[in-house]
């Protein structure tokens, strides 16, 4: 348990390198009661901390379990996938490399309601990865949460309740946010993270996102159902159908000039919610 | 991309909600407080048991099967062993293996709990050692208790130790299925995807956030298999695989005087008889109790 406690060297300010990480063919399928499932097959994908890409798709398109392999929690079945030209496996098999990773790249998951450990409170949950990950010791990682949490507009003296003592779904998604933006990663990914949000906290989560990305020259890797969110924080757009990709490119050229029949079908989805005219250019 | 979006919402600091008003505590019935009085009895006389006894319990201390009277308040055994002195004595030993069997199996349970259900999905040898593990608790559920007894004594003899490590056997399964059950639906919860994402190792994960989220029902089961592993401790005496005479224990005792109360001579059986009843009967009305108010 000694090895546990160890931490890395105070680093507040972290590394504002290039970070990139590449799949190449990925595959995942899934076994659900004997029956083979599909999630993702032979897609190719690079991030990094210089670009902006959103997924759109319906659900069970692959969009979330090619967010969860991006970011190591999920290992595909088949294809590449390199962090910063090393395979992605040697990194989270050492505790060095593991904690690099993570520092680098964080994941905001899309169900709020079992983000956090019922049993701890809220400043557990977002100052564990600044003292794990940055090696703060526990004032100083206190204080990084509050400057966190004040940034998402959230009373820091909340983080001192437990999950079910927070109301709504929007306060638990700014302080999942929080515990992504707590260790400044290179690389944020988003799955879903407005999804189960009223219209009016979607936008405010929208904003704190985008502030993020554009003040830290920070990668995004957004998810989403919706072209609307996604188009507002991305450059480019990647569209899942079944778990390939069908369509992807600049997000004016997606939203102005869908190629694909099921982008066209989603596009027009959009346009006749009356939503698309928020973000449109 | 613009951002013509809403701006932001204000700072908010919503008060927490209120939480759901706790049910007023039910008062505590007379029969609670006897049931707390009796069990507390048994184990203070497990504590001091011996050093009470009015006469040697291991020895022949007057003329055989005599009925209770002021020299042998339980009357003597068929060898001239005092009945009341062996079945105070026989109360450290029946409480002794229960309590420590009951801690056995609890940990062990909850640990294996823990490893199966935490690996029993996953593909490749882990899994499939979880999974046949899990497996191996079935059949362990299956095949009737004092069976199991009976092979663990039988290949490693009988002593405290033995009996212990034989009951711990046979109730390590309950606790195990009860963690696993809570194991799986914890297993999935976002919250250790973020302890992972936070850079804790595997193991810290499951000893910081999945085993306090799941060992509650086994914790509360301890009282039930406590109750569960004294009965077992005399059953197997009652078989004759428990421990040898002349250690007091009531299970052996029990089994020794039954074919004297068959002919009439009922206190050789009925002292040892009593202690476990009064004991299981106490234990398990608390265990209703506390149960019932915590889960109900």
């Amino acid at each position: 348990m000694r090895l546990l406690r160890q931490r890395p060297a105070a680093d507040p300010v972290g590394d504002r390198g290039l970070v990139q990480i590449t799949g190449e063919s990925l595959e995942k399928t899934f076994v659900v009661n004997r029956a083979r499932h599909r999630a993702v097959a032979a897609v190719d994908v690079t991030i990094g901390s210089d670009r902006t890409i959103g997924v759109i798709g319906e659900s069970g398109s692959g969009k979330s379990t090619l967010a969860r392999m991006l970011s190591g929690l999920e290992q595909p079945d088949g294809g590449t996938l390199d962090y910063n030209g090393v395979p992605l496996g040697h990194h989270l098999a050492s505790q060095t490399g593991r904690r690099d990773f993570r520092r680098a790249v964080q994941l905001v998951s899309q169900d709020v309601s079992s983000s956090f450990d019922p049993l701890r409170t809220l400043r557990d949950a977002v100052r564990t990865p600044a003292m794990v990950l940055c090696g703060l010791e526990s004032a100083a990682a206190d204080q990084r949460v509050d400057e966190v949490l004040e940034t998402l507009q959230v009373s820091p003296a909340m983080a001192d309740r437990r999950p079910h003592e927070v109301s709504g779904g929007g306060q638990r998604q700014r302080f999942a946010i929080a515990r992504a933006l707590v260790v400044r990663p290179r690389v944020l990914l988003c799955d879903e993270v407005v999804s189960a949000l009223d219209v009016s906290v979607q936008g405010a989560v929208l904003n704190m996102l985008k502030d993020y990305v554009e003040q830290n020259r920070a990668g995004l890797f957004f998810v989403s159902h919706g072209i609307p969110a996604t188009a507002f924080l991305v450059d480019e757009l990647i569209v899942m159908q079944d778990g390939e990709i069908v369509e992807r490119g600049s997000t004016d050229e997606i939203v102005d000039r869908p190629q694909h029949e099921y982008t066209r079908f989603l596009v027009a989805a959009a346009r006749r919610s009356g939503r698309i005219e928020v973000v449109a250019s | 991309m613009t951002s013509t979006l809403p701006p932001p919402a204000a700072p908010t600091d919503t008060p927490a909600p209120p939480t759901a008003a706790r049910r007023p505590r039910p008062r505590l019935g007379v029969g609670t407080w006897i049931a707390a009085a009796l069990l507390g009895l048994v184990l203070l006389v497990a504590v001091i048991g011996p050093l009470i006894a009015p006469h040697d319990p291991t020895g022949v201390v007057g003329l055989p099967s005599r009925p209770p009277s002021g020299e042998h308040w339980g009357g003597t055994d068929s060898t001239g062993m005092d009945v009341f002195s062996r079945t105070l004595a026989g109360t450290r030993i029946d409480v002794a293996i229960a309590v420590f069997s009951t801690l056995l199996a609890t940990a062990l349970g909850i640990v294996v709990g823990l490893a199966v259900g935490m690996n029993e999905s996953r593909r490749g040898p882990v899994g499939m050692a979880a999974r046949g593990l899990s497996r191996l608790l079935d059949l362990l559920q299956a095949i009737p208790v004092v069976i199991i007894g009976l092979v663990v004594v039988s290949f490693f003899g009988t002593s405290t130790v033995t009996m212990i490590l034989a009951i711990a056997v046979i109730l390590m399964p309950i606790q195990a299925r009860l963690t696993r059950t809570e194991v799986l639906r914890v297993r999935g919860d976002a919250y250790l995807d973020a302890a992972r994402q936070a850079g804790q190792h595997e193991l810290r994960v499951i000893v910081k956030h999945v085993l306090p989220n799941s060992v509650r029902p086994a914790l509360l089961n301890v009282s039930v298999i406590l109750g569960i592993s004294i009965v077992l401790t005399a059953a197997l005496g009652f078989l004759g695989v428990g421990l040898p005479p002349p250690t007091p224990e009531w299970g052996s005792m029990i089994a020794h005087g039954a074919g004297d109360a068959a002919v009439g001579k009922w206190w050789s059986a009925g002292f040892p008889a009593a202690a476990l009843c009064i004991t299981v009967a106490s234990a398990s009305v608390l265990t209703h109790r506390f149960t019932v108010n915590r889960v109900g």
